[in-house]
C-alpha cells in the first residue's frame, strides 16, 4: 500500500516527509496534479459491483493504482497544466473539466487524508473557523466583520485603548496599480481612521490583545507541537510575518484546556493536521487568531524533525 | 456566489479601507538552486544527487519563501492550504 503525496515538483517540506517514509521502507508515490493531462494519463472505471473507482495513474516515472493508496498527503498540488497551444476560451473549459474529472477522482479516494482539501477549504473561512473555535472552548479576541463604517467605529471605540487589529479575511494578496504584489500585515486601527471606504467590502476588526509572545501550535494527529515566537523588532511585534529575521523560537507546553480545545476544533472540521497561531497575553491567556489547515511547519528548526515523524506516522498507519 | 469583476479604470480609484493598509514588499529575486526531482527517491536533489533537504540553502527555503509566500497574506495558493 502506497502513500500518495500530492504536491508540486519543488516542495522541500514534502521532501522531509517523503524522505522519512523512504527511510521506513513505506512505498510513496509523489504526484503533481499539474501534470494532468499532458504528462499524466488516467482511465478510471466504476460499476455497480464496485464501491470505489478502479484506476491506474500513469505518470512519467511510475504508475500507481488508486486501490493501492493507503493515505494521501495533500501539500501544495499544482493545477492542471493544459496544452500551451489551446485557445484561452477552450483552456478555461478544459481546466474546469480536468479539475472536476481528475481532481474529483482523487478527492473520491476513501482513505486517510492529511487533509482532504474540502475540509481545508471549510476551515479556511475565518468566520467559520472563529465560531468553531469558540464552540471548541478556545478563547478568541472580540471580533467584528462588517462593511458598516459606523459599526466599525463603534466597535473600535469601545475597545480598551480604542485600538483594534485589522486583519484581511481572505487569501488573495493585494497588488498595486502596476500589479506588483503588496503585503497586508495585521495593523493597528483607531476610530478616527475609519471612513466610508469600509463600505467597499467585508472588513475584519479584532480586539487588540497585548501579547507577551505568540505561539505557533502545530497538530499532527493527536500530537501537539508548540513554540513561542518572540518578536525582536517593532514590525514583528505587530505581525511576526513582517520580519522573520528578528524572530526567536522556544518550545513550549500547551495548557491542557487549550489542548482540549484544539482537539475539539480538529474534530469539528475533520482535520488530521492544522497549524494554529495564538497570542499569549502577560497573564498567560492564549487567544486563537489564525487557523491554517495546511499551514507551513518547517520554519521552526527544533520542531522540524518531530513534526516530520508525526506526519509520517499518520500517513504510514493510515488511521486516526 | 458570483461577483461581477468587470471594472473600468477610474481615477481617483475607489479603494476598500483594508487596502489602505497594504505596503510594498521587497521584490524577492530568489535564485533557486538547480534542482531535479529524483525519480527513485521522489525528492528534490541538487547537482551530485545530494537531497535538497540536506543542503544549507534549504534553511532559507523554509524560513522565508515557503512561509511568507504560502502562509500569510502573500499566499496565492492558500486554497490548497490555508497557509
Amino acid at each position: 500500500m502506497t502513500v500518495l503525496v500530492l504536491t508540486r515538483p519543488q516542495d522541500a517540506t514534502a521532501d522531509l516527509v517523503i524522505a522519512e517514509l523512504n527511510s521506513r521502507g513505506v512505498p510513496v508515490h509523489r504526484l503533481d496534479p499539474g501534470d494532468f493531462p499532458e504528462a499524466l494519463m488516467v482511465a478510471a472505471r466504476i460499476d455497480s459491483d464496485r464501491t470505489s473507482w478502479s484506476s491506474v495513474l500513469r505518470g512519467q516515472h511510475r504508475d500507481v493504482s488508486l486501490a493501492d493508496v493507503r493515505s494521501v498527503y495533500y501539500r501544495r498540488p499544482g493545477t492542471p497544466r493544459l496544452h500551451p497551444e489551446m485557445p484561452e476560451q477552450d483552456a478555461r473549459w478544459a481546466q474546469a473539466e480536468a479539475q472536476a474529472g481528475f481532481g474529483g477522482l482523487l478527492y473520491s479516494l476513501p482513505c486517510l487524508w492529511v487533509n482532504h482539501p474540502h475540509r481545508n477549504r471549510w476551515a479556511s473561512y475565518p468566520p467559520v473557523a472563529v465560531a468553531a473555535a469558540v464552540r471548541s472552548g478556545l478563547s478568541v479576541p472580540r471580533t467584528l466583520i462588517t462593511n458598516d463604517p459606523a459599526e466599525a467605529r463603534a466597535f473600535v471605540s469601545a475597545l480598551p485603548g480604542q485600538v483594534a487589529a485589522y486583519k484581511a479575511l481572505g487569501t488573495v494578496h493585494p497588488s498595486d496599480q502596476d500589479d506588483r504584489p503588496q503585503a497586508l500585515w495585521t495593523t493597528q486601527v483607531r476610530p478616527g481612521e475609519i471612513d466610508e471606504s469600509v463600505r467597499r467590502t467585508a472588513h475584519q476588526f479584532q480586539e487588540w490583545v497585548d501579547k507577551a509572545y505568540e505561539v505557533r501550535l502545530t497538530a499532527a494527529g493527536h500530537h501537539l507541537f508548540a513554540a513561542e515566537i518572540h518578536a525582536g523588532s517593532d514590525a514583528s511585534r505587530i505581525d511576526f510575518r513582517a520580519d522573520y529575521d528578528s524572530l526567536t523560537y522556544k518550545l513550549c507546553h500547551v495548557p491542557e484546556a487549550t489542548a482540549r480545545g484544539v482537539r475539539a476544533l480538529m474534530d469539528a472540521f475533520g482535520l488530521r493536521y492544522v497549524a494554529l497561531d495564538f497570542l499569549v497575553n502577560p497573564q498567560g491567556r492564549w487567544y486563537l487568531i489564525d487557523v491554517n489547515p495546511n499551514g507551513q511547519w518547517g520554519f521552526i528548526p527544533d520542531l522540524r524533525t518531530p513534526i516530520t515523524r508525526a506526519l509520517a506516522d499518520l500517513l504510514e498507519r493510515a488511521h486516526p | 456566489m458570483t461577483l461581477t469583476m468587470d471594472r473600468a479604470q477610474t481615477r481617483p480609484a475607489v479603494r476598500p479601507f483594508g487596502l489602505s493598509k497594504a505596503v510594498p514588499v521587497a521584490d524577492e529575486k530568489l535564485i533557486p538552486p538547480t534542482l531535479r526531482l529524483c525519480p527513485k527517491r521522489q525528492i528534490s536533489v541538487a547537482e551530485g544527487g545530494t537531497p535538497f533537504i540536506s543542503e544549507p540553502s534549504m534553511k532559507s527555503q523554509f524560513e522565508t519563501t515557503s512561509q511568507t509566500r504560502e502562509d500569510s497574506q502573500l499566499a496565492d495558493d492558500k486554497d490548497n492550504d490555508t497557509d
